[in-house]
């Protein structure tokens, strides 16, 4: 289970303090897919920044349970090592939670034929274009089998037909067990991803203002149309 | 091509100082041409005693390099990873850098002697002081996401340094490395030349008073210039390779 209770973030910028959240609650239960939908600046980033432990200057309390807790970061220049190879920067989390290189070099190998990945993984993460860099990215918050995994835009550098692949490939591996949370702008994208959408605003600070679960439609594909029509303009979302 | 246009920059300076020789706008017993520095360098290299002094001289800057490595790097790192620590010491590495290194050489030769460990000593302060100083401000001014990004995914201090600060610091590593050459290089002519040494770059610089030999002082000078220059494209070479992913 996850839950932040009361969180309050404050940017400090310009000289002024900027605020964030401010007494936000949320709780997603384990082995929850959880959808998280709102414009730009409305702190999704933040918020995954925060619930991985990337960033610790907040209040309020935020818990999350898992024993490893797997979060693709938003920007995946800074936060591949440039001085590694792509699988290198993929198989060394494994070895930061104990488990076997060998094992993860078989499931790489998997996933590399299931994606069908067309560059080498040989090549430093520099030498990839945004999309494959996005791609290493993802295979890496994937391969040291986590059981809360925290996507920021997984695919917003992936062309159609990878998006399509990605989406097929995280289907097979979203486990009973895992618990997903994942930002995104649009709904028809993910929507046979998730059984929940949160939809946030931000005006004077960012708040809740939809809160779509799948158990409470009749149909599956009830709700997914639903969860399609989510997406956002300059000025705010239709539905 | 780079090549190419160096050398022709050479020949240019070569040949303007040859016709400033010519033109004798200076006095020619002060100032050597081109040819004598030839001429003199042939007797010299013919000689044999110009390569015991740029034998040694060459051996001290590299030991105080390798030693001041040993010393200032990890210091550098801890400091700049460790922001607190940086925080308290910045201000201290900071005056100690504002000291000119030379003037702690009558104190080290009254403790050390007048032999090779008080040179050294000098050049080994001016180094890490320059070490930690560039290192551990690079490393401070370091976006932090990358390193709290890998904590967040699980790597423990030990893994943070070697997977990450390491590799963050190695292009201040270079930058500061340069810098501690150059400094030694200057530290080391310059204790040759005060007090007792018998061979030396700076020892033969200091004997021109004695034999009045211009052209030995020109060629002394020409070789202390290339062995800043041997240090600077080795270590430019070395930064190539270790720092592959910031050129390209
Ligand atoms: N380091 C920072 N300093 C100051 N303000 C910041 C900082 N990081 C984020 N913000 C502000 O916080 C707000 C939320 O940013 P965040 O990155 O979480 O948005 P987001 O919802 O992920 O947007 P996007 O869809 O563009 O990724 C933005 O308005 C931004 O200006
Ligand atoms: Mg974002």
């Amino acid at each position: 289970m996850i839950e932040i209770k009361n969180l309050k973030k404050k940017f400090f910028c310009n000289g002024s303090n900027k605020s964030l959240f401010s007494g936000f609650d949320l709780v997603i239960r384990k082995s929850e897919k959880i959808g998280l939908f709102a414009p730009n600046g409305s702190g999704k980033s933040t918020l995954l920044n925060i619930l991985a432990g990337v960033d610790k200057d907040f209040a309020g309390t935020v818990s999350i349970e898992g024993k490893r807790i797997s979060y693709m970061h938003q920007d995946t220049n800074a936060t591949l090592a440039p001085w590694f190879t792509c699988e290198k920067n993929i198989l060394l989390v494994r070895k930061y939670h104990h488990l076997g290189i060998e094992k993860g070099k078989a499931l790489l190998k998997r996933f590399v034929n299931e994606i069908e990945i067309n560059f080498s993984l040989d090549q430093y993460p520099f030498m990839l274009s945004g999309g494959q860099r996005q791609i290493v990215a993802l295979l890496r918050a994937l391969i040291f089998e986590p059981d809360v995994l925290l996507l920021d835009e997984p695919f917003s550098a992936l062309d159609i037909e990878k998006r399509a692949a990605f989406i097929e490939f995280l289907t097979k591996h979203f486990t009973n067990n895992l618990t997903v949370i994942m930002c995104s702008h649009r709904g028809d994208e993910v929507k046979s991803l998730l059984d929940r959408a949160v939809i946030l605003e931000h005006q004077s600070e960012t708040r809740i203002t939809m809160d779509i679960c799948r158990s409470k439609f009749h149909s599956k594909q009830e709700f997914e149309q639903i969860i399609s029509k989510i997406r956002f303009k300059k000025n705010g979302h239709e539905i | 091509m780079k090549y190419k246009t160096s050398l022709i920059g050479i020949f240019s300076a070569v040949t303007i100082w040859q016709i400033i020789a010519w033109l004798k706008i200076f006095n020619p017993i002060y100032f050597a041409s081109p040819y004598e520095v030839i001429a003199e360098s042939i007797k010299m290299i013919q000689g044999g005693a110009v390569f015991i002094d740029l034998t040694l001289t060459i051996y001290r800057i590299a030991v105080s390099v390798i030693i001041s490595s040993l010393i200032g790097i990890p210091l550098g790192i801890a400091f700049g990873y460790f922001a607190r620590i940086y925080k308290y010491v910045g201000e201290i590495v900071d005056f100690l850098r504002s000291i000119p290194p030379i003037v702690i050489y009558p104190l080290l030769l009254i403790v050390l002697g007048p032999g090779d460990s008080s040179r050294i000593g000098v050049a080994l302060f001016g180094s890490i002081v320059v070490l930690v100083l560039i290192i551990s401000n690079g490393l401070f001014q370091q976006a932090p996401l990358r390193r709290q990004y890998f904590a967040s995914l699980g790597a423990n201090k030990v893994q943070l340094v070697n997977h990450i600060v390491w590799y963050e610091a190695l292009p201040h590593v270079m930058v500061a490395l340069r810098t501690a050459v150059s400094l030694s290089i200057i530290i080391i002519v310059v204790t040759e030349m005060l007090v007792g040494a018998q061979y030396g770059l700076g020892t033969r610089v200091q004997n021109v008073q004695i034999t009045s030999n211009i052209p030995d002082l020109f060629v002394t000078i020409i070789i202390i210039g290339l062995i800043g220059v041997l240090f600077n494209k080795t270590l430019i070479c070395l930064d190539k390779k270790l720092v592959f992913w910031k050129s390209n």
